[in-house]
């Protein structure tokens, strides 16, 4: 007996790590000549392990078991049915020189009214929701923070106090780090006023329940499936559409448009590509048929659904976000930012954190 | 390191194949090949030093060896001795200093264990003065000795008399190479699964806030990262233990586990067996003859603490455990041996007095304690939950499980069922190990 379970010992263990080995090496996504150092091999390894997702399934489910509730920063509020990605750190110096960003485009264009929008993340409204050691940073007082960092002639929207006070609504994906359009209309009623325009409310639009439901990047990042599906849902106006045209270029061509909405954009893996058509624009000019201003809007794709409810308000819409200039492109090689009545920098806070585009916005 | 995908799925297969297929004879070479490489993965400085200690230790055993039989070489043997000593308790405690630093990355999740290496050519150094081994003329089987991989991080710590023999030809069996397969899985998992678990929750507490600390969350908080360095230990131990098995070498059982009837000094002794065995032998009883048994255990004890982490903290809890041990003895001599339960209870509260002194100074560090530290208010009760929640099941794991219960049981129950769930055992912690590798 002891000979034969000596043996099969052996045997499922080499079997199992031979195999393994081989088929991550040889077979897997990664490429073995791309491996320079022992360091990249175990990246290789890592990344191309057969059954991956499996593996990460089987992780999630233990580590669960055990108590962990943070899986790759990313916090799962096993109540709420929610996935949180945690902004629990930044860089100093790069807040500060985003900071400086906007101050500096100010100075440059003084006589175009500039409005600053930082919207919190899910992390920022629900940090009474988690642990005390999940380290997640008061948004609230760093945007506060932020806004008297900046020039005061650039006007800052406040719209923290508007999404908390509906933060038990679903605002925040739950498999997501983006907002939802009921999260964008909560900033938008805080927001429009300060803009100088009338708010149109709730009662004004319909939803439009597309019937896709998915799990978004958290789900797939940390491996946890057992959270309600997301929905993607467009608010229209009920008076019928205001947009002419929308044409956005992402880095591949102009795809031209006249809606904000895309249904191709729901066949793509990033469902938030519904909003302009794509996730991952650097440029989308916006024509409606209002009497208004013209809007320049700079920054992250946070606000692609924030836009159709600006639409009514402006005669045109453009939308910029400098993280996908090309590497000597400028904002003034897309754009004259002196042809806009407006300017609105419009980020959530993650992002404008981690903004690196200082030199981009000349 | 042995708990990298790299290591399973890559180099153990590999090296092993050929390992398999050498004979006996060369094996050694192979096996300093693979210490080299490991050494070199470490860094070009750390290279270089461990190879002066080396080339040193291999030249100077020789010449105490040679001169053993020469009354006019006496002065030359002791001057050897004293050099090798010298060098390598420099390289232990600039390898200690810059482990504890951060200057060098080491094994485990607390960034534990001072280098193997100076430890192995002490050994080997003494042990030739001694006259208790040979002088080893063959520079690749010292190699193999001193760097052993297996030990490289945290031991087990092999004593040059004793494993001299197998590194001249190292003989495989079917046996050990089951055995040590199942202790390597089992460390594994109870590095994995356990103490990083335990670790990732200690790391979140030092990131709670002062004013939310309370008596209740702290002492929950010093449990944890006493299980989680506990397990630490235990796991990398096991896989080094499992590794030096499959090779073919005699390791004994690094952690020797009695559920009860354990004083504070056998406790300390029955973890990692073969560091404090190694300091008995090289610390303790030369100290115990020139300056009396009290200042040797002190020191040794102390030596023992520093040598996991070489910081002012663990200094003191080496002191806080020498005076705790000779405390036990007094009043065991005064209560005239009291009852076992009682006995177990007041080593377990000693051991866990000794343990805090590292985890409060590390919380202290962190962020230092409320003003009111004995007193449990409303924000400590949530804290204290908030921990509980999350660690009750790895604690249990931990000290149970891992610590004396479990392996205690299995070694009593001896049926044929058992032995046949063993495979069934492996395969699950293989992948639930897999899976925590891969992903963490």
């Amino acid at each position: 007996m002891k000979k034969l379970t000596d043996r099969i010992t052996i045997i499922v263990f080499f079997l199992f790590v031979i195999c393994s080995g081989v088929l991550a090496l040889f077979f897997g996504r990664g490429e073995l000549a791309d491996m320079r150092s022992v360091k990249d091999g175990e990246t290789l390894l890592r990344e191309s392990f057969p059954m991956g997702g499996n593996m990460k399934a089987l992780y999630t489910l233990s580590a669960k078991m055990l108590g962990q509730e943070k899986f790759f920063d990313i916090y799962y509020d096993e109540e709420n049915g929610r996935l949180v990605e945690l902004f629990d750190s930044y860089d100093k110096k790069k807040v500060a020189n985003a900071a400086d960003a906007v101050t500096q485009f100010h100075s440059a264009y003084p006589e175009i009214p500039t409005y600053i929008m930082l919207v919190p993340t899910a992390s920022g409204i629900y940090r009474d929701k988690m642990p005390p050691y999940s380290g997640a940073i008061d948004q609230q007082k760093m945007i506060e923070r932020l806004y008297r960092r900046i020039n005061a002639d650039v006007t800052p929207i406040d719209v923290w106090g508007a999404m908390y006070q509906v933060r038990d609504n679903y605002i925040f994906y739950r498999t997501e780090d983006r907002w939802n359009q009921q999260g964008a209309y909560a900033a938008y009623s805080a927001a429009v006023p300060k803009l100088g325009g009338s708010l149109y409310s709730i009662s004004n639009y319909d939803v439009e329940y597309t019937h896709v439901e998915f799990h978004g990047s958290l789900a797939e990042k940390s491996g946890i499936k057992k959270v309600p599906y997301d929905r993607i849902n467009a608010y229209r106006c009920k008076f019928g559409s205001y947009v002419i045209s929308c044409d956005v270029y992402d880095g591949d061509g102009i795809d031209n448009r006249t809606s904000v909405y895309s249904r191709s954009g729901l066949q793509r893996a990033d469902k938030y590509s519904f909003f302009l058509g794509h996730s991952d624009c650097k440029y989308a000019d916006i024509k409606t048929t209002a009497d208004g201003l013209k809007l320049l809007v700079i920054g992250s794709d946070y606000g692609n659904c924030f836009m159709p409810f600006l639409c009514p308000h402006y005669s045109e819409i453009t939308f910029v976000d400098p993280k996908y200039f090309d590497k000597d492109e400028t904002l003034s090689d897309l754009t004259d930012p002196s042809g806009y009545d407006q300017v609105l920098f419009l980020y959530d806070l993650k992002n404008f954190c981690e903004y690196d585009g200082l030199d981009k916005l000349k | 390191m042995p708990f990298c995908a790299s290591y399973l799925f890559i180099f153990l297969p590999l090296f092993m194949g050929i390992y398999t297929v050498l004979p006996k004879n060369r094996r050694s070479v192979l096996i300093s090949a693979a210490n080299i490489f490991f050494a070199a993965l470490s860094g070009a400085g750390t290279l270089i030093l461990c190879a002066v200690c080396l080339l040193c230790g291999f030249f100077s055993g020789i010449g105490i060896y040679n001169y053993r039989t020469r009354p006019d070489k006496i002065k030359h043997r002791k001057a050897l001795f004293i050099l090798n000593m010298s060098l390598n308790a420099g390289v232990l405690a600039f390898e200690g200093y810059m482990t504890a630093s951060g200057g060098l990355s080491r094994s485990g999740v607390l960034a534990i264990g001072g280098a193997v290496l100076p430890l192995h050519m002490i050994s080997y150094i003494t042990d030739v003065y001694r006259g208790t081994a040979e002088a080893q003329t063959s520079f690749t089987a010292l190699t193999a000795y001193a760097w052993f991989f297996p030990s490289m991080h945290i031991g087990p710590v092999l004593r040059y008399s004793r494993f001299s023999q197998y590194f001249k030809a190292p003989a495989m069996s079917r046996r050990r190479m089951s055995r040590g397969i199942m202790i390597y899985i089992a460390g594994l998992a109870e590095y994995l699964l356990i103490s990083r678990r335990l670790y990732d929750i200690w790391n979140d507490m030092l990131s709670v806030p002062k004013d939310m600390r309370g008596a209740a969350s702290i002492m929950l908080s010093s449990l944890i990262w006493y299980t989680s360095f506990l397990t630490c230990i235990a796991g990398m131990l096991h896989m080094g233990q499992g590794t030096a098995l499959m090779l073919g070498f005699p390791v004994k059982k690094p952690i020797r586990r009695r559920l009860v009837t354990d004083d504070l000094h056998g406790r300390l002794l029955g973890y990692n067996v073969h560091i404090t065995s190694w300091m008995r032998e090289y610390i303790y009883r030369p100290l115990a003859e020139i300056k009396g048994k009290g200042i040797a255990l002190t020191l040794s004890v102390c030596a023992v603490m520093m040598w996991y982490s070489f910081k002012l903290s663990w200094l003191c809890a080496g002191v806080v455990c020498t005076l705790l041990m000779m405390l036990q003895s007094f009043i065991v001599k005064k209560a005239e041996y009291p009852h076992k339960f009682l006995y177990t209870v007041m080593t377990k509260l000693f051991t866990a007095a000794a343990a805090a002194v590292p985890a409060l100074s590390a919380l202290w560090l962190s962020g230092g304690f409320p003003k009111y530290k004995f007193g449990f208010n409303e924000n400590d009760t949530e804290t204290f939950f908030f921990l509980i929640s999350e660690s009750w099941l790895p604690l249990l794991l931990g000290l149970v499980a891992t610590g004396s219960v479990l392996p205690v049981v299995i070694k009593r129950i001896n049926s044929g069922l058992l032995k046949l769930l063993m495979p069934v055992a492996e395969v699950i912690l293989l992948l639930l190990c897999t899976a925590y590798m891969i992903n963490i």
